[in-house]
């Protein structure tokens, strides 16, 4: 018995002892968390290597993590138990999940005294975005409008439509435009619709028809997706499944063999497709039609609004090396760091010199995405809200469920819900 | 040192990593999670003591706790049946003498040691209502599949459908069960001129109760906590409309996509004397369970 927990015993002092070996490593480490799809790691590669050999002091450790809510969810897991990462990629939207937590250091006084950084160059919306109480917590990579209508020119050609125009609205013009590009077989089951978006985009219907998601994006004290004009953005979507059938059912989609919208516009069964300029490197394979892109239409009252996305790169809190860090994200979000993007047509520069510049416009497919330039003078963003997310998944989405299968209208369901919501997210 | 002592020195020598896990892993969590039921806590921000009023709001004031409930309980009383009667038929079949038999109880057997989310992926192909095999079946015989996943009714019967994919594990333990049932019984019931149903009913059944029974537990409190093929399948979110919000899955949002880390360990709480409470629940009524070399008192 005492053999065998000296034996034990000893066992734990040898481990122990391992763990708490020295480490001999004169570089400063910072580590990087971000996300991406294959072409965004290999930027992200490109840069951070370049940026090492012109500092051979610092070593920059990748790490790659899971898009979506999953990031978050992680992120969030490792500041609670003290590992939080120097640097991490920020998105418009997780943003006010770090934000509200205050785990992001302020850039400021970087930006202030640092000469060789030009702020004025930076989109002021995004920079506005990402600051609250006067101080900047990211420094802006890239913005994404959600605006883009991808259309397919060669069914426009074949239905004699002329192309849409960026001034177009969503009454008078583009739902004409969807009825006649829609196709119905012999046995009355649609073969092309008219429009899809890339996951349920509701926010630009209700957005251009006047509609807002609170009362003040800032500072919002209620949710204000029950009122006449969001009701009606939800609305018009529903019509356009239901009353003018130009864009398919959720079953419909489902079974359409698990393909999403954007295959259905890839392959001809879509003729216009919304959605953010990320799709266009998946679409420059496209062999077999040409397509581009127009603004998405202003609503009846010509108002004009649609959601965005967009990223940067912020400093955490507890990072050591802040200095450090900041010659890190600002080379990332340098000329070098937004050439690169710019290149690979994934993403529209937060700097707007580089957005304007031959590298982003560079005459290849879409050839309109200069309106993007424009657009970003129309993007709303989501709430300041750290409950927000709560909200869509707990509240609206199961709500908004009933309204897409058709079951309810856009006021039956979304009234109590958003009533409920007003009185249970706002507690303090 | 005794034998007997010996052998349970060793015993303790063996599950040691376990209760070192256990202790460095689990206890403290599950401590914490108790103080941090009655709290307010987002991971980051300090902790906010507000006694009871997680558990108030849970019972009085959240719709989606009962729906998750409703759900669970759902998956739970149609899918353990289904299981039980298909792990012991599976095993029953297993259990004859005939060639290959081993081949077969491997394929059996395997789909219970594939990962969750792997074969998850599997049956979302195979539920996919137009290039899915089992509309493209259904077809066959004229009928027109229904949109499972996508559709509000059809969502939960997936899952249920979806558990039987994992009896092999059951089936082994009823095997195993199986073959320690004496020959003798059989003979004697044979002499008697039972018939082999009444041999299954009079003899099998009753001989591998104590491992039904103890299926049957284990059953009913994993089904409490169905989550991977529920989390993967729906992306977390319970969709459509909440028909596939589980429990743990509505635990999950809370804690880790909502940070509310306080209301989450109540939900834990509440889900364990649930299952606590199942489980005293299921012994009481054992009567029905035969213990061999046994007296059990009336």
């Amino acid at each position: 018995m005492k053999k065998i927990l000296a034996f034990l015993g000893v066992g734990l002092l040898l481990f122990s002892n391992f763990a708490c070996a020295p480490k001999k490593d004169a570089k400063t480490e910072l580590r990087f968390v971000f996300w991406g799809d294959l072409s965004e790691i290999q930027i992200f590669n490109n840069i951070v290597a370049e940026f090492e050999r012109e500092n051979p002091k610092i070593q920059v450790k990748l790490e790659r993590a899971p898009s979506g809510a999953p990031y978050i969810e992680k992120l969030l897991t490792q500041f609670a138990g003290g590992m939080a990462p120097d640097i991490v990629f920020v998105e418009v939207n997780n943003f006010v999940n770090f934000s509200q937590r205050n785990v992001l250091m302020d850039l400021s006084e970087f930006v202030f005294s640092d000469e060789s950084f030009k702020m004025e160059n930076i989109y002021p919306e995004v920079l506005s975005r990402f600051s609250m109480d006067n101080k900047l917590f990211v420094l802006p990579r890239d913005t994404a409008p959600i605006c883009c209508v991808y259309y397919n020119k060669d069914l426009f050609d074949e239905a004699g439509l002329p192309y849409p125009k960026d001034d177009w609205q969503w009454p008078r013009d583009f739902l004409p435009i969807a009825q006649k590009l829609t196709k119905t077989d012999a046995s009355g089951r649609v073969s092309r619709f008219g429009f899809v978006d890339d996951w349920s985009l509701w926010d630009a219907f209700v957005l251009s028809n006047g509609g807002n998601y609170v009362d003040d994006a800032k500072n919002p004290t209620r949710i204000t997706l029950d009122s006449p004009e969001a009701l009606g953005g939800f609305k018009f979507r529903q019509d356009l499944i239901y009353k003018y059938k130009v864009m398919p059912t959720p079953s419909q989609m489902s079974s359409a063999g698990g393909v999403g919208s954007a295959d259905l516009f890839m392959t001809g069964k879509a003729a216009m497709f919304l959605s953010g300029i990320w799709k266009t490197p998946y679409f420059r394979d496209i062999k077999n039609f040409d397509w581009d892109v127009a603004m998405f239409p202003k609503g009846p009252t010509g108002i004009r609004r649609f959601p965005t996305g967009g990223s940067g790169y912020a400093i955490t809190k507890t990072c050591k090396h802040p200095r450090e860090a900041w010659k890190l994200i600002k080379y990332l979000c340098g000329r070098e760091g937004q050439v690169q993007l710019a290149k690979t047509g994934l993403a529209q520069p937060a700097n707007m010199s580089i957005a304007k510049s031959e590298y982003f416009l560079d005459g290849q497919k879409p050839k309109n995405k200069g309106m993007l330039l424009d657009a970003v003078k129309y993007v709303s963003y989501s709430p300041y809200m750290d409950r927000w997310n709560e909200f869509l998944i707990a509240y609206l989405n199961p709500a908004l469920d009933k309204v897409w299968s058709g079951e309810k209208s856009p006021e039956e369901a979304l009234k109590p819900v958003v009533t409920k919501a007003n009185k249970e997210l706002f507690k303090k | 040192m005794k034998s007997s002592q010996l052998e349970s020195v060793w015993g303790y020598v063996f599950i040691f990593p376990w209760i070192l896990g256990m202790l460095f892993f689990t206890a403290g969590p599950i401590i914490a999670s108790v103080f941090l039921s009655f709290c307010e806590w987002d991971l980051i921000t300090p902790i906010k003591w507000v006694g009871l009023q997680n558990y108030i709001k849970l019972f009085m004031d959240d719709p989606r706790f009962w729906k998750s409930l409703y759900n669970t309980l759902f998956y739970t009383a149609m899918s353990v049946p289904l299981q039980l009667v298909a792990g012991i038929t599976i095993a029953v079949l297993m259990n004859q003498q005939v060639r290959l038999i081993k081949v077969f109880r491997t394929i059996f057997y395997l789909p219970s040691v594939t990962a969750g989310v792997a074969s998850s992926i599997i049956w979302m192909w195979l539920f996919n209502p137009d290039v899915g095999l089992i509309n493209y079946f259904l077809a066959i015989f004229g009928i027109h599949g229904p949109l499972w996943l996508a559709s509000e009714f059809w969502a939960k019967p997936v899952y249920v459908i979806m558990s039987l994919w994992g009896v092999g594990g059951g089936m082994l333990v009823y095997l195993a069960g199986l073959q320690g049932i004496p020959a003798a019984l059989y003979e004697a019931a044979s002499i008697d001129g039972a018939n082999s149903f009444q041999k299954f009913i009079h003899v099998t059944l009753p001989m591998l109760s104590p491992i039904i029974f103890f299926n049957l537990v284990i059953l009913v409190i994993q089904s409490f906590q169905i989550f991977t093929q529920a989390y993967v399948m729906s992306g977390g979110s319970g969709a459509p409309a909440d028909s596939t919000l589980f429990y743990v899955v509505y635990l999950y949002q809370m804690g880790f996509r909502f940070h509310q880390m306080g209301y989450a360990s109540a939900l834990a709480w509440i889900l364990f004397l649930i299952t606590l409470g199942a489980t005293l629940l299921l012994f009481r009524f054992s009567g029905w369970v035969h213990y061999e070399g046994n007296v059990k008192e009336k």
